[in-house]
């Protein structure tokens, strides 16, 4: 308060006697001159004692020195940085990777087309009412196949949907040679 | 830069799910429709009969006599079934469904008559290349026995 001048008259004296004694205090009273002082300087009068050229000079001189970063340390700072602030721009692309992944995927390990549910490969079904003639199913003598068309194949055939409506009939198949089968859809007409 | 390279990774990989498809072309599948006359009464077995192997085993080796009527040979494509006219005023009809992957060929097969509704049995059937028989109807006093097969591009089974 005295510093400031807020003291009183016999105040101000009273701390004077005691600086006149004290010399701590004395030398605290002065370095808050000092402070006092150094404030009161303008900004642009502390500026212009700064050489801002050579300190740039200093920086672009230690940019140079440093060796550039990786390609794996820019990518680790741009995913980084970018998580931080704009995650999308990471995601995305990620995101559009792995769709890519899985189509490739999903077309190189697709499996064959399967027969639709419906009538076993050895099964009998019959239809409305009970048929007056009913085949006997599966021949048990194999035997050696003809030679086949080149573009016959040796899979056999196989009924997956048969629908006789009002009619009966049944389905059977017929076992060849090499384990091949021939199907056979027989009709009962009344 | 990244999102640029994701898209054109994402558009290759379309492109090569596309490329991986199996090849559609409107290829006309073909094959032959054997219509047979069967009797139990004891007769003549036609010759041509006798390479089918399924005709020697039961049912059909019940019968005395087998006579070979007529042989189609018929051409399917996706768009155009196969009409066959059968000895009994009925057309057999063979209708592609689908190409296999494995070769093989899905048609379907009714039995229409011209003058009433469709007669069944209306089937689907996998056709592998080795016929397939749709039996049992009646005409001049014997049954007709209609082999149907379809050409197929499937591989052969390895010998046993």
């Amino acid at each position: 308060m005295h510093f400031d001048g807020e003291l009183s008259p016999a105040e101000a004296a009273s701390v004077q006697r005691h600086l006149a004694s004290c010399g701590e205090c004395g030398r605290r009273l002065s370095s808050l001159h000092k402070l006092r002082e150094m404030i009161a300087m303008s900004a642009e009068q502390v500026a212009s004692e700064v050489d801002f050229d050579a300190m740039f000079g200093r920086v672009e001189q230690g940019t140079k020195a440093a060796p550039a970063p990786s390609l794996l340390d820019r990518l680790q700072l741009w995913v980084t940085e970018s998580l931080e602030h704009n995650p999308m721009k990471v995601w995305a692309p990620v995101g559009g990777f792995a769709v890519a992944a899985a189509a490739l995927v999903f077309v190189l390990t697709r499996p064959g087309v399967e027969a639709e549910p419906g009538i076993a490969r050895n099964g009998i079904i019959e239809e409305g009412r009970e048929p007056k003639r009913a085949p006997v199913a599966i021949a048990t003598a194999p035997e050696t196949k003809s030679a086949p068309d080149e573009q016959v194949g040796a899979n056999a055939s196989e009924v997956v949907q048969v629908d006789f409506g009002s009619n009966t009939g049944t389905v059977f198949e017929i076992a060849l040679a090499d384990g091949a089968s021939t199907p056979v859809v027989w009709i009962n007409e009344d | 830069m990244f999102a640029r390279i994701s898209t054109f990774s994402f558009l290759a990989a379309f492109a090569l799910a596309i490329g991986a498809m199996p090849a559609r072309a409107d290829e006309p599948v073909k094959g032959e429709v054997l219509v047979v006359l069967a009797k139990e009464a004891a007769g003549t077995i036609d010759p041509k009969l006798k390479s089918i192997a399924a005709l020697q085993k039961p049912p059909f080796n019940g019968f005395g006599t087998m006579e070979l009527v007529d042989t189609h040979a018929v051409t399917l494509t996706d768009a155009t079934p196969a009409m066959v006219q059968l000895p009994n005023g009925r057309s057999l009809q063979i209708k592609l469904v689908e190409r296999m992957p494995d070769g093989r060929h899905k048609v379907s097969v009714s039995i229409n008559r011209p003058d009433k509704q469709d007669y069944l049995p209306l089937l689907t059937v996998i056709a592998s290349g080795e016929p397939f028989f749709v039996a049992g109807q009646k005409h001049a006093g014997g049954t007709l026995v209609i082999g149907v097969q379809i050409r197929s591009k499937a591989a052969p089974k390895p010998a046993k």
